[in-house]
């Protein structure tokens, strides 16, 4: 087993932005202020997008917010953004 | 740390510590499939991954590519395989 | 108490090794493949496995394979079956 864990390189993302896929086809993307073992995560500055399908077409909804607090288990997935996200 | 710490044991540890470095598919149970290199794992099956593309069910077509490292929660990880 | 031995589950499965598996998961899905081995959690190791997606009415299954070995979590496992598919 490595000595990095993928929770300890999740460190290096502190203070910056990035993506967080959660379950629902919801995705957030903000500055990652803390995170624990549980991936219960708190972003600043965060937009959430929800994407739906409304009569077979897919729509997405934005939401803002200053500071949010996330449950880890809604999370699957955490990523720093390229430009178009 | 010990077994209960880590989450797992003997068999699967050793497997963890075989593939690092290798290039793995990654299956969550919502059927998303993630292919690339695997820089880290944990007990819990926490996973991060390099050049890493997003699938879903099988190869087939590619939904997204992700030029940073990716970090996949454990509790959603359904399977790890060596690509 | 009568005489016959008492048979453990996982000592089943660990007669299982090296040998054909079937995995059935709490979901529509379903694995089968050599069995390298398993953890305490019933974690499993298989190797060169092959991945189905049962549809509910048994129809079309879609088959994924996969080369070498595969880790899958015991977290979903409903039943592992010695042997290999039916």
């Amino acid at each position: 087993m490595s000595l990095e864990t993928p929770l300890d390189l999740l460190k290096l993302n502190l203070d910056e932005k990035v993506y967080v896929k959660l379950r629902g086809a919801r995705e957030l993307v903000g500055i990652l202020q803390a995170f624990d073992s549980h991936c219960n995560i708190v972003l600043s500055d965060a937009v959430e997008t929800i994407y739906e399908l409304v009569d077979g077409e897919l729509k997405s909804n934005e939401k803002t917010s200053e500071m949010l607090f996330v449950r880890g288990d809604t999370v699957t997935l955490i990523t720093t953004p390229t430009d178009d996200e | 740390m010990s077994a209960a710490q880590s989450g797992t044991t003997s068999v699967s540890t050793q497997f963890l510590a075989n593939i690092i470095g290798k290039p793995v598919s990654v299956k969550l149970y919502s059927g998303m499939m993630y292919k690339g290199k695997l820089e880290s794992i944990d007990g819990f099956m926490n996973v991060a991954l390099s050049n890493t593309s997003e699938h879903f069910e099988s190869n087939a077509h590619m939904l997204k590519r992700y030029e940073n490292d990716v970090f996949l929660r454990g509790t959603q990880v359904m399977y790890i395989s060596e690509a | 108490m009568s005489e016959t031995e008492v048979i453990l589950p996982l000592e089943i499965i660990d007669k299982t090794i090296n040998q054909p598996v079937w995995i059935i998961l709490q979901s529509n899905r379903e694995f089968t493949g050599k069995l390298v081995g398993f953890d305490d959690f019933v974690n499993v190791i298989i190797e060169d496995a092959v991945e189905y997606i049962t549809d509910n009415h048994n129809q079309c299954d879609t088959e994924l394979r996969h080369h070498g070995r595969m880790l899958l979590s015991g977290n979903n496992i409903a039943m592992l079956v010695p042997g290999g598919r039916r």
